[in-house]
């Protein structure tokens, strides 16, 4: 018993030499990358797909787009990522670059006969100005709004794009803190209404138009679909040293992890 | 005499091992109410605790962030409050017809299975709930969302029983032959024995009962959070039938839902509403001890 303990201690010592050993010598490019908690997992994959290649690390964190953009701006993070356009100010100082698309479904219940909506009636239903499906054309019945966590990128991707804050957003939204609880909640009630991200649409619920739109990876990509969102990274200008990590979320494979994830990759103009 | 210190040497040795435990133990507690406290604290330097538990209104993310609780309060009360007026009952008379009436084979069994109601997981309760009570809700009060404070409570309410059941079943079996017997020999009838003498002679390890299962109501978490909506919405106090079915937020579901993509102030105020919650509890605690301390004496 004593002799395969040391035999394990033995193994364990020299493992960790070797660890240390290789520790010192290294001297692989670390990137540190902040921001939009709506990205941090999409950059996550891309950074465990750069690592995999031999280009070097990258280190995630969140913090939400303007603490990305204001890392960028003061060198916090070699990259900053936004998950909405960059400001006027921001552009003084940074250089934007949309990496992908978001898209943002709203979704409702199968029975719903509900087909389409606009953003302006989709602002009026969560700003609690329309509370009954029959002032759509549907059914006299009132509305339940489903919402997601203050927090949540999708929530602050379709505030932003519907156009309202979540001070105007009616108190008695229902506020769930995942796309799953989301879609479940929907699909469960008849007169609900939520909204996820496009890359996590299921067949359980049923994607509503907006503006006379059906929501696709094309119409999103050419615009005609409003709901949708850049994902953007900021870098100081005049700063070149993430360029290995840009052209790489900008190659095949890095287009590839973006698709995967349920985002529309762009292409550099 | 080399035995007797041998014999002492394991005796001291063992104290000092249930004494490292007991050490652990505690440092466990205050570790984490450290902790917490600590994550709480830059809250309070924006924030003044009163506007913290009294104010109404919670957006945490806006160009002038509002941090109040007291919606989230009064929903934690309501929620308990429904729960126990459900399930107390329930699993007080569950005890009497346990621990009086049953057959020793059915007395086990329903032990037995309430012993299996306290170790579900609670979040198969909340999808419980979710799927089959929230509908249920919906369709029989012909709501637009199942989703209410009075569902949370129902769902409470099965949670709290085997606390409720098991402990006030073992005060009603610790009462005193002689009680029982005195009680049927003045003339009064089984039941007449059962609610005058026994409970009222077990009565202070039935309300330790009450309260623990209070305590599983206030601070259960993950079955509440499926259930009750999580909206921000102030509860209406003057017309409760209206609040217990609509949606509203309990202290553990504010946490919960949104702790993942929090930071800064934010999550401190999350942190924070860990603290309120935990003075709850305590308080709660402190009573349920005064009150096993009254049935002792």
């Amino acid at each position: 018993m004593k002799k395969i303990l040391g035999i394990a201690l033995c193994g364990l010592m020299s493992f960790t030499l070797v660890a240390c050993g290789g520790n010192t010598e290294s001297d692989t490019l670390t990137l540190s990358v902040g921001g939009s908690t709506s990205i941090q997992p999409l950059m996550e994959v891309i950074g465990e797909g750069f690592e995999t290649e031999g280009f070097g690390i990258i280190d995630v964190q969140g913090g939400g787009s303007s603490v990305g953009t204001s890392g960028a701006i003061d060198g916090t993070f070699d990259i900053g990522m936004a998950s909405r356009t960059l400001k006027d100010d921001e552009l003084v100082e940074l250089d934007g670059i949309a990496i992908a698309i978001d898209g943002i479904v709203m979704i409702v219940n199968k029975e719903n006969k509900i087909k389409d909506i606009s953003l302006e009636d989709a602002k009026a239903i969560y700003t609690g100005e329309i509370t009954n499906w029959s002032a759509l054309g549907g059914a006299d019945e009132e509305i339940a709004v489903i919402s997601r966590e203050e927090g949540s990128g999708t929530r602050d991707g379709f505030q932003s794009v519907v156009g309202f804050d979540s001070e105007q957003q009616i108190t008695n939204a229902s506020v769930q803190s995942s796309t799953g609880a989301v879609t479940s909640l929907v699909s469960e009630s008849k007169n609900a209404i939520g909204y996820i991200s496009f890359g996590s649409l299921s067949d359980e619920v049923s994607a509503l138009n907006v503006g006379g739109v059906s929501v696709s990876t094309d119409a999103i990509n050419d615009e005609s679909y409003q709901l949708s969102r850049p994902f953007n990274l900021a870098v100081a200008k005049g700063y070149d040293g993430a360029q290995v990590l840009i052209d790489f979320i900008f190659s095949e494979a890095g287009a590839k992890m973006i698709a995967e994830q349920g985002y529309i990759p762009t292409k550099l103009d | 005499m080399n035995a007797l210190t041998h014999k002492k040497r394991i005796d001291s040795g063992f104290k000092k091992v249930v004494f490292s435990c007991t050490t652990i133990t505690l440092i466990s507690l205050f570790s984490i109410i450290f902790f917490i406290l600590i994550q709480a604290m830059p809250l309070f330097k924006e924030v003044n605790i009163v506007s913290f538990i009294f104010g109404t209104a919670w957006y945490p993310l806006a160009e002038s962030p509002q941090f109040g609780i007291a919606g989230f309060i009064v929903c934690s009360l309501l929620t308990t409050i429904m729960a126990v007026i459900i399930g107390i009952p329930i699993g007080l008379y569950t005890a009497i017809y346990i621990a009086e009436i049953a057959s020793k084979k059915i007395s086990n069994f329903v032990l037995f299975v309430i012993e299996i109601l306290a170790a579900i997981p609670s979040v198969i309760y909340g999808f419980f709930g979710i799927k089959l009570i929230a509908p249920i809700i919906a369709n029989v009060f012909e709501l637009s969302i199942g989703t209410t404070l009075f569902t949370a409570s129902i769902i409470l309410s099965f949670m709290v029983l085997p606390t409720v059941v098991s402990l006030s079943t073992s005060a009603l079996k610790a009462v005193p032959n002689s009680v029982v017997e005195g009680s049927l020999a003045l003339g009064a009838t089984k039941i007449q024995t059962i609610f005058k003498t026994k409970i009222s002679y077990a009565k202070s390890g039935i309300l330790a009962s009450f309260l623990l299962g209070i305590g599983r109501a206030l601070g259960e978490t993950m079955a509440v959070v499926l259930v009750i909506g999580n909206s921000i919405a102030f509860p209406n106090l003057t017309n409760l039938f209206a609040t217990y079915f609509s949606g509203g937020r309990t202290l553990t579901t504010n946490i919960v839902t949104e702790l993942a993509y929090s930071s800064g102030t934010h999550r401190a105020a999350l942190f924070a509403t860990g603290v309120v919650l935990f003075v709850f509890v305590s308080v709660l605690n402190l009573v349920i001890m005064q009150v096993k301390k009254k049935g002792v004496k």
